[in-house]
Parts: structure tokens; sequence; C-alpha cells
């Protein structure tokens, strides 16, 4: 899904191509998980990586800050970066 | 508990409870917070820094906001109104500098006491380090710190002395954090991060995990290495402690003899070799087993890698109605069911809890071992080794099945709405501490000896007085035997092995096997006398009469039919007491547990009485 936005386009992180670095615009979804997320440090304005992707459509490794975080892609859907 | 105490706090995976071991020199235990279910461990500071100090571990957290049970457990005792800490050290990892100090600014906002633990100094330069941004940001001490090399411990002990009976003069309650405040403070934190090294470096630790994911995460051979390491693991607990357990057999079969020989016809001779010693054995042969399990996962957890293992298989389990952060408990579940439930207390998600709470019983834990091993070792006698050993690891896939099974019943069965995530972080790799690791080793494993011991020993007394009494003066030891109390007790439920083709014999070792499963083994050398065959081990007394046991009517006792309905049997039914005990806690109440113990049981049988009617059907004895 692509979104424009004042001239900006944005897209959901679990749709993002591995070693590529995105900045994050906004974190939305189901409270518990954006909570959760932003205590990891995925805050708007931080930075994120796409590290892999496990098999069968498993969690995706990001590295955010400098720390490894693994996330379903149901999770990453939930983080838009900046395209 | 005393009124003063220090807190430790912090993230996951920060160094908390290593720092936390360090100074109490591991001589902490875990305690039950009074009034309710919540355990943590406590600990004295050790007396080579002059004060004493009550230390308090708690599980770790990403913030004041507990999304499960570990990390409402350390929620709950910051806000207890009637025992608050007299100071919060926080564990701030010195590479995760700008997300750690995010719980800090929680902690500073409610008003606590902060003492920050700058940890895994080991990974920097401490010259090229200034804490004085931090000090200065949260008007809190700070202490750059290493378990590893025990930089700074000294120091951060002497800073807790100096503030243990200190008292907030009010805690606030935690104010909801936006998104917003969320991306203002790890700004602001980041700032602060920047002006800690007074070089920029080059983070080794995480250029060294980046190479080593690119294989071990890598799609394929992740998954390949994952699959490889556990194969390795298992196999280790068979091929590594053999050795040991030959020596520890040898040993308590040769107490055991000697003893009765030396003093023939002697009532307390007969008691102290039959009754103690070979029982003893029976259990204490399987330690090192337990050992190497225990060996093999704390230094996969130390490592790093077990949170890899949780990513990599998180989407299989999540098909199961599981969740990544099950596979811990589960793997834990193959040493023992009781640290297995407790570990499950990081989950998250009510049902994905329940769940693996729910199978952990059904993997195929320590103390089914030597119940396996003796009836394997019974089944291939005198054939080659690898026969039993394949066969094992079938028993072990079986179990696993039967759990999946399980939870994907369950999955259907159970109507918990609730969020499900997996979202996890993933240290960097560290070569695990072999002090540490041996720490883990023997606590665990003495905690096992600990719970089994007086529980066999109990035992033991009671099943050789009700198998050498009333007639203990008859001529020969069957007639002794069947004219005994648990001869008679064992009758009554004759009725109900039969169909699985045992007698009161084998009825009355099941019924003891209830206990802790391991008694079954030292249950049947009970009943069988074991010490008084001249054999060189006690397992091949044991088999010895084994093979040539017969029922009332003359049928042998143990055949290939009936050890396979006693191994299916041993794979699925309940038959431990602590972990029903045990659920009761994790589960908060008797209804799941109950449900466990019925179904697991009954099904066990059921299933066992079909395996051997279906075996003999074929013509198998």
């Amino acid at each position: 899904m692509v979104i424009m936005h004042l001239n900006i386009m944005t897209g959901a992180l679990h749709l993002q191509a591995k070693n590529q670095v995105y900045r994050i615009i906004e974190v939305g979804g189901n409270d518990v998980i954006v909570e959760r997320l932003l205590e990891m440090g995925f805050a708007p304005g931080e930075e994120v990586r796409v590290v892999s992707q496990m098999m069968f459509a498993g969690p995706m490794i990001t590295e955010i800050q400098g720390a490894t975080v693994a996330l379903r892609l149901e999770e990453a859907a939930c983080i838009q970066v900046l395209l | 508990m005393t009124n003063s105490f220090v807190a430790f706090v912090g993230a996951p995976n920060s160094g908390k409870t290593t720092l936390f071991n360090v100074l109490t020199k591991s001589s902490h235990r875990t305690v039950n917070y009074p009034g309710s279910t919540v355990d943590y461990a406590r600990g004295e500071l050790s007396k080579e820094y002059g004060k004493s100090v009550t230390l308090v571990d708690t599980p770790g957290t990403y913030s004041l906001f507990p999304k499960s049970r570990d990390e409402e457990v350390t929620f709950e005792l910051l806000f207890d109104t009637k025992r608050r800490p007299n100071l919060v050290v926080v564990t701030v990892d010195v590479s995760q500098i700008a997300r750690h100090l995010l719980l800090v600014q929680q902690l500073v906002e409610c008003n606590f006491v902060v003492l920050i633990a700058l940890t895994m100094a080991d990974r920097v330069n401490p010259s090229e380090i200034n804490v004085e941004a931090i000090r200065k940001a949260f008007g809190a001490p700070v202490v750059l710190v290493s378990s590893m090399t025990g930089l700074g411990i000294k120091a951060l002990a002497q800073e807790i002395i100096k503030r243990k009976n200190l008292l907030p003069s009010s805690i606030r309650d935690v104010m909801e954090w936006e998104p917003r405040k969320y991306e203002r403070v790890l700004g602001q934190n980041k700032q602060i991060q920047s002006h800690v090294f007074l070089q920029k470096r080059i983070n080794q630790s995480r250029e060294r995990t980046k190479i080593l994911d690119r294989f071990l995460l890598h799609p394929v051979f992740g998954f390949v290495t994952f699959i490889l390491l556990m194969f390795g693991l298992f196999a280790s607990i068979f091929w590594l402690a053999a050795p040991f357990m030959d020596m520890i057999d040898g040993a308590f079969g040769y107490l055991a003899s000697t003893t009765v020989e030396m003093f023939p016809d002697n009532l307390i001779a007969d008691f102290v070799g039959n009754g103690i010693f070979a029982s003893l054995g029976a259990v204490l042969v399987f330690v090192p087993q337990i050992a190497i399990l225990f060996l093999g996962i704390s230094i996969l957890e130390d490592s790093g890698y077990l949170a890899r293992a949780c990513s990599l298989i998180d989407k299989p389990l999540s098909k199961l109605g599981l969740n990544g952060r099950s596979f811990v408990p589960l793997l834990s579940g193959y040493a023992c069911a009781i640290p297995a439930m407790m570990a499950a207390r990081s989950m998250s998600s009510k049902k994905e809890k329940f769940l693996t709470l729910f199978i952990i019983p059904l993997m195929s834990c320590s103390a089914r071992l030597p119940v396996y091993a003796l009836l394997l070792t019974f089944l291939f006698w005198g054939e080659p080794a690898y026969k039993p050993a394949f066969f094992m690891v079938l028993i072990y896939l079986c179990s696993l099945f039967v759990g999946g099974v399980t939870a994907a019943i369950g999955n259907r069965l159970l109507k918990i709405k609730d969020v499900s995530f997996f979202i996890h972080e993933l240290p960097y790799y560290r070569r695990p501490s072999v002090r540490l690791v041996m720490h883990h080793v023997f606590s665990k494993t003495w905690a096992y000896v600990k719970k089994a011991g007086p529980v066999i020993f109990v035992f033991a007394i009671i099943f050789w007085l009700a198998t050498t009494f009333p007639n203990y003066n008859a001529p020969t030891d069957i007639e002794k035997l069947q004219t005994s109390y648990a001869a008679k007790a064992g009758q009554v439920m004759e009725p109900l092995m039969e169909p699985m083709g045992g007698d009161w014999r084998t009825g009355t070792a099941l019924v003891a096997a209830f206990t802790a499963r391991e008694v079954f083994v030292s249950a049947l050398a009970l009943v069988f006398q074991i010490a008084d065959e001249d054999e060189d081990s006690l397992q091949n007394s044991l088999i010895e009469k084994m093979k040539v046991a017969t029922n009332d009517r003359g049928d042998l006792l143990f055949t290939t039919s009936s050890v396979v309905g006693l191994i299916i049997f041993f794979m699925i039914a309940l038959q431990c007491m602590t972990t029903v005990g045990v659920a009761v806690k994790e589960f908060g109440g008797w209804k799941w547990p109950l449900i466990q113990l019925f179904t697991f049981t009954t099904v066990s049988y059921v299933l066992a009485v079909v395996a051997v009617q279906i075996l003999r059907a074929f013509g198998v004895g």
C-alpha cells in the first residue's frame, strides 16, 4: 500500500525490501502492540533497517538503534515508513 | 520480608540478573511474595562489601506498562504501597543506552530513588566513556560495571550501601505515554548517548553479531542449523551421559548387593540394600542426563542463540496457537515441567500461555528418561545399542507430535480473545561465562535432586515395609512378596492393569510413579528385590528379574506388548503431583490442572490398552 501524503511516499514496513534503511513516520494499530513497539525503540523519526525475513512468512528481523528485533509481519505492518 | 530493600529493575538482556548474581555471590533464593502468588529472587549483598543489604531481582521489563505476568510482577513489586523499595537499581546496557534509558525516565517520573548501573562495560573501552551526561540528565548516580570482568562492582556496592535507607517522598502513579512522548524522550536519550561515547567507535559485538546472524538467521541455513543444534543437544544427552551413568549405576549396584551379602537374612541390611541403595541409585543414575540438558540450554541461552531460535520457530508454533516465546518453556519441559511452567510467565497472550502450560507436561521430561531407558533396554536386551537409541528418538518425536496435536485441538476449543504478538529482542552474541553456566547447571540439577531425593527416600521406606511385611520370615522371596501388604493393595488395581498386560506389581509401581515418574524404576527395583542378584549393575539385575517375572497364571509379565503399553502410558499420563501443584499456581486455579490431570491420564490409559490389545491380536507377545 502506497499513500500519497503531502508529496511524501509512505508504506508499511512489512512490505519493504531487505538491507535498506527506512525512517519511521508513524506507528499505529492495536494499542498493546503499538506501546510495545514504542518501548522497543520503534518511534517516529527513528531509522529502522530490514535485516532478513524468516521462511514461510515468519518474523522479520530488523535493526533499530543498534538492537536487533524480530517481529511478525502483522506487527511490522503497524509501522509506516518513508519510502 | 524486611522493611528495607533494593530492587533490581531492567530490560530483558540488560545484564540485570547476572549483576544480581555477582553482588549476592549467587546465594539467593526464590521467595513467595506475602499474600500473592508472585515469586522473585531475594538475596543479601555479599559480606565482602561490609554492610548487609537486601537485594531483590525482578523479571525483566521494557517499561512500567506491563504486558505479561512477568512484567506485572515487577510492576507490583515497585508500586506496592506497603513495602516500597528504598532504592531502584536500573540496569542499562552500555550498547543500548537510548532505548534502555526510557525505563529510567519512567522510574524518575514516578519519583523513585534511582541508581543507574551501566552494564556490559566489557564491550567498550571504559576510558572512552563519560557517564556525566546521564548523571546530569536524570540526577541519579551512574556506575559503569561489567559482571564479566568485575569492573565497577565494588563501586556499585558502595553506592547501594550509601543509599540503602533512602525513601522517596511519595511515589506518583505512572502516566500514560503518547507516541509523541516516546519520540521526544528517545530523541533526548540519543543526545545523551552521543555524549557518553568520547570517541566514535565500531561496536565489535554488534559487528560480530551481524556476521553470525547472516548465517544463523538465514531463511534456509538458519533452519538447518537450528535442527542440527537441537539434534546435537538431545544426542549429547544420551552419548555424553552414558559413561557417567554407568559409573553411578555400578557404584550403587555394588553398594546394594554388598550390603545384602554381608549380612544375610538380616532385616536391616535388607532394608539398606534393597530399600535405600537400590532405589536411590535408580534415581541418581540419570542426574548426568539432566545436568547435560541444562548445560546445553544454559549455553544456548547465555550465548544469545535461544532468542534467535524463538524467532525461527515462531511461524510454525503460531499455526498451533502457540508463539515463538513458547519455545523456551517447551524446551525446558524436556528437562523438567516445573521450571518450564514458570518460564511461560514471560508470555503476553493469555491464550498462548494457557496452551503452552497445557502441553508442557507432554514434553518428555527427564524424569521419564530412566523409565524409558529401562523399558527400552529390556526390549532390546543383547541387541546393538543403536536400536534403543533410535526408539528413544522416536519416543521424543512422538511426544512432540502429541503435544502439537493437543495444542492444535486446544487452539480450536479455547475461546479466549486476546492480542497475539511476537516482538522479540535478539541480544548480541557473547561467549557464555563458564562460571555462570556452571552455577546454573549446578543449581538446577541440585534442585532436582532435592525435589526427587526425599520423595524417593520416603517411598523406599514405605515400599520396603509394604513388600516385606507381614510375612517377612517366609521361606522364599516370592512367597514373602505374594503375601505382603503391597500385594494385597495391588490386587485392587489388578482389574485395571490386566488390559494393559500388567499385574499388581506394575500397578503399584505405576501408582507410586504418581508422586514422581522416576519412582517407577525404584518401585520396580524394590518389588523385585534386585540387590539379591549377583550382577554388576542395578539395571542388569532388574532386567534379569523382569525377564523371568510371571503373573498368577504363569504368563510372562513383561512382554513386548506390555512394555510398549507402559511406554505409551508414560508418554502422556500426568504422573507428577509437583507439576499439578505448580500448574495450579501458573494457571491461577484448579480447573485447568484438573482437566490436564484427568484427560492426560485417561487418554494415556486408553491408548496403552488399545496398543497392547492390537499388538496381541497381531500375535506380538
